[in-house]
């Protein structure tokens, strides 16, 4: 939708981003126009996003790509966007990739402020803690455990109540 | 492990319920510092007697003095590693069950020996420290 800005975009447009290992990808320019994504872009017809490598940023933009159609939230809808853990199927098998690529794209994201996609990797990384033990955790992320054994039996006993509740 | 921002992490817990958060805050200490907050944030009863008694060992020593007149025991146990009452959001108003769980099995004084105006007088007593440590914040 035009919304009168310098920033508005038709479908036939691109622009170009180059990635921080110069990486050039050509996007349609509603992408751009629908995430704040692209703060470094003044509607001229490049941008470079300094943080992001190019392996990474095909990946998001892919995903951009994919969501182009989606309604866009508002901002006041973090409750509802909150409420369930449930991911579409397209996004599932879009994030079964390797953990260190999806903590890339969750990084990404969040630099990108492309909330939906913050989102979506938070609840992926979620479900991977579900009904997991501290143990199976650590392992899980490769955490250490930094506790010491009395100080970690102290937390247990103070915040054992939330296992009932 | 790539390591994600602490931002990041906090939005990663708020998708988790109680029994995976208590898993979460024993992972490591930084895990615990962003969960806490959550977790006792989220508190949506006070039924348990567990938790009561984690509330009675926050009490300072003035909230304490409330509670000298009914000869409650409190536990004898180190102070909270946290002072997770700050997190507290609401005061739900099945606290009182929970604190006479808590005489009944911790506290050394069996409410029906004392009789149930005792133990419900006991239960507004403390019920109303918990309050007031609402109100000081």
């Amino acid at each position: 939708m035009d919304n009168g800005t310098s920033n508005s975009a038709s479908e036939n447009e691109t622009i170009t981003l180059k990635s921080c290992d110069g990486i050039e990808f050509h996007i349609d320019a509603r992408i751009a126009n629908r995430y704040t994504l692209l703060n470094n872009w003044n509607g001229g017809e490049s941008a470079c996003i300094p943080n992001v490598n190019g392996k990474v940023l095909e990946k998001v933009l892919e995903w951009c790509e994919h969501h182009i159609n989606d309604p866009q939230l508002n901002c006041g809808d973090d409750d509802s966007r909150r409420r369930n853990t449930i991911i579409e199927e397209w996004d599932e098998n879009f994030l079964s990739c390797d953990q260190d690529m999806l903590f890339e794209i969750i990084l990404a994201a969040n630099y990108l402020e492309i909330k939906p996609l913050l989102d979506l990797g938070c609840k992926t990384v979620a479900n991977m803690m579900k009904s997991k033990s501290p143990e199976e955790i650590r392992s899980a992320f490769n955490i250490d455990n930094d506790y010491t054994p009395e100080e970690e039996e102290q937390f247990r006993k103070e915040n054992e109540w939330a296992e009932d509740y | 492990m790539i390591a994600l921002p602490n931002e990041c992490l906090f939005e990663i817990f708020t998708y988790l319920k109680n029994e995976d958060l208590f898993s979460s805050l024993l992972v490591s200490r930084k895990w615990c510092g962003i969960v806490v907050p959550i977790l006792w944030s989220k508190l949506n009863t006070f039924k348990s007697k567990k938790l009561i008694k984690i509330c009675l060992l926050s009490l300072n020593a003035e909230e304490m003095k409330q509670l000298l007149p009914f000869n409650i025991m409190l536990p004898n146990c180190p102070k909270p590693l946290f002072e997770y009452t700050s997190f507290i959001k609401t005061i739900y108003f099945d606290t009182n069950s929970g604190i006479i769980d808590w005489l009944d099995r911790e506290g050394n004084y069996l409410p029906y020996i004392k009789g149930e105006k005792w133990s419900i007088n006991v239960a507004h007593t403390i019920g109303s420290s918990l309050v007031a440590i609402r109100k000081s914040l």
